[in-house]
């Protein structure tokens, strides 16, 4: 098995006992995605989504949200086994092994920087056949109500999986992904106050995101204490975009320090009309976040005083 | 306003159990003191452009897509190289962006100045520190810098009573250490209260 797909299974058995121990009904299935597997994706990352929306509601709700306390260590010692380099014991000397430290696929000049780990996992790959062929449980059959495409990007739209567990079946099938119930990813829907978060396409600044924070850097005015003070600060503030492009009820959402408050949202009020997000073809109000620092004048490398000794530029063009 | 920006030569989500339990997401920074002969990663040296500047914003907003995933496992980033620790602000900023619930690793040299491991020790959980050897003529030689910063800065992070946060890695080195020379470097971090260590032979690659 293709160590993407491992991880994909941990992954998904992670989700699994997060929903489990927060009540949330979930529902999987076996992945369809034929790309190449990197752990995630459109689907598995749909889930995750799914599951922070209900634990979203849940702690809006009131109840008690379980989060910490899963451990992927002991995920893979189940038997969804993948590499393991775990810091040693006290004094444990481990057998020479090959290295496996991490290695970084390179970046293409401009291209995007999601890179796969190359960590090689081939010597524990035997173990988890054998484990799983002795744990027996395998997927018999797979029911799909509704439409699913095979090639991402797969809109989320009125998927409904059901799977049921079957009998013990071969080896080949044994690698099949066990699941524990029935997930349904279903449309967006706007929220009490009309406002999408999920669209297809997200509200855009005129310009794009370098223009907003060039915008945001010329119309910023630093509060004159903190800056005599030397303190600085990250605002996030929500708001959303209606169907026109206006920027409407910007709020606060996570603040370093509430003296910044203002004038982060004193600027995101400058802001001029957005191109509105699209849901299903139509234009929709949907929600944004944007992040509004306060820095100090830097120097040159970037680093605000000469305290810290930033060595990078040093360096890199040297060899 | 200037922003801390970064050069991040790549990010690789879902590391499951490579530090500690957690799922980590692996940040390298571009930009190295040293030129080790069997180099992981020499993209993070030269100018090839190989790589994509953020702030420790963007980075963060990249990241918290697996957010789920770091609370629930104990898991959060590591950042590597590279040398991380090149970058103490915008690790600093980074922490200040995610909170205290996310992991913060670093796999670093320690080859540099006590300034920056004294910028960034509070705001890390886990050090992972590739250590080469302690023989200051096997360092030079293998990474042609001398180790005497990597050895102040164990004794600051000995002084901090930070050594159990730490997993020295200790190479065999082709050609350039032995086994014996392995278990006196092993000797020197035992005397300085280090106790986890991860030995292993370096791989030789072709680039």
């Amino acid at each position: 098995m293709a160590r993407g797909k491992q991880t994909c299974k941990i992954l998904k058995e992670i989700r699994r006992q997060i929903a489990e121990a927060n009540g949330i009904e979930f529902v999987t299935s076996e992945c369809r995605y034929k790309g190449d597997c990197l752990g995630s994706c459109p689907k598995c990352e749909a889930e995750v989504r799914y599951l922070e929306q209900q634990l979203r509601a849940r702690s809006l709700t009131g109840k008690a949200v379980a989060l910490a306390g899963i451990s992927a260590g002991m995920i893979l010692m189940s038997g969804c086994s993948g590499t393991s380099t775990k810091p040693q014991a006290n004094n444990e000397i481990l057998e020479e092994k090959i290295s496996d430290t991490e290695v970084v696929k390179e970046i293409e000049e401009g291209e995007a920087t999601i890179l796969e780990d190359t960590v090689s996992v081939s010597h524990d790959l035997s173990t988890i056949k054998e484990e799983e062929s002795a744990s027996k449980r395998v997927i018999k059959e797979i029911t799909i109500v509704g439409d699913i495409d095979d090639e991402p990007p797969m809109e989320e739209k009125g998927i409904c999986l059901s799977v049921k567990e079957g009998d013990p079946a071969s080896d080949e099938d044994s690698t099949k992904v066990r699941v524990h119930g029935e997930i349904r990813i279903g449309p967006s829907y706007p929220d009490e106050k009309g406002v999408y978060d999920r669209v297809d396409k997200s509200p855009e600044y005129p310009g794009g995101a370098e223009e907003m924070q060039r915008f945001i850097d010329q119309h910023i005015e630093y509060p004159e204490e903190q800056l005599r003070e030397g303190i600085q600060g990250i605002v996030f503030v929500k708001f959303y975009v209606d169907t026109m492009g206006r920027v409407c009820h910007p709020e606060i959402i996570r603040s370093k320090n509430p003296a910044f408050n203002q004038e982060a949202l004193r600027v995101v009020r400058l802001f001029p009309n957005f191109t509105p997000g699209m849901y299903d073809g139509n234009k929709v109000n949907t929600y944004k976040t944007v992040t509004i620092n306060f820095k100090l004048p830097t120097d040159d490398y970037g680093t605000r005083k000469a305290d810290l000794q930033d060595t990078e530029r040093d360096t890199s063009s040297d060899s | 306003m200037e922003q801390q920006r970064a050069r991040i030569i790549g990010i690789a989500r879902h590391r499951l159990s490579t530090d500690g339990d957690g799922v980590t997401t692996l940040v390298a920074f571009h930009g190295c003191p040293l030129r080790c002969c069997y180099c992981l990663n020499p993209q993070s040296l030269g100018d090839g452009k190989r790589f994509r500047e953020y702030s420790p914003e963007e980075l963060y907003v990249e990241t918290r897509i697996d957010e789920l995933y770091f609370i629930a496992t104990n898991g959060g980033i590591t950042f590597g190289g590279g040398e991380p620790c090149m970058r103490p602000q915008f690790i600093r900023e980074f922490r200040e962006l995610c909170g205290t619930a996310w992991q913060l690793n670093l796999e670093t040299s320690l080859n540099v100045p006590m300034a920056n491991v004294k910028a960034v020790l509070p705001v890390v959980n886990t050090l992972i520190v590739d250590i080469k050897d302690m023989n200051p003529d096997i360092y030079r030689d293998y990474t042609g810098l001398s180790n005497g910063r990597v050895l102040d800065n164990l004794h600051l992070i000995a002084d901090a009573g930070r050594q159990s946060d730490c997993l020295i890695r200790i190479p065999l080195i082709p050609n350039y250490n032995t086994e014996s020379d392995r278990e006196a470097s092993r000797k020197k971090l035992e005397a300085l209260g280090f106790d986890r260590f991860d030995l292993f032979t370096y791989q030789i690659r072709k680039h």
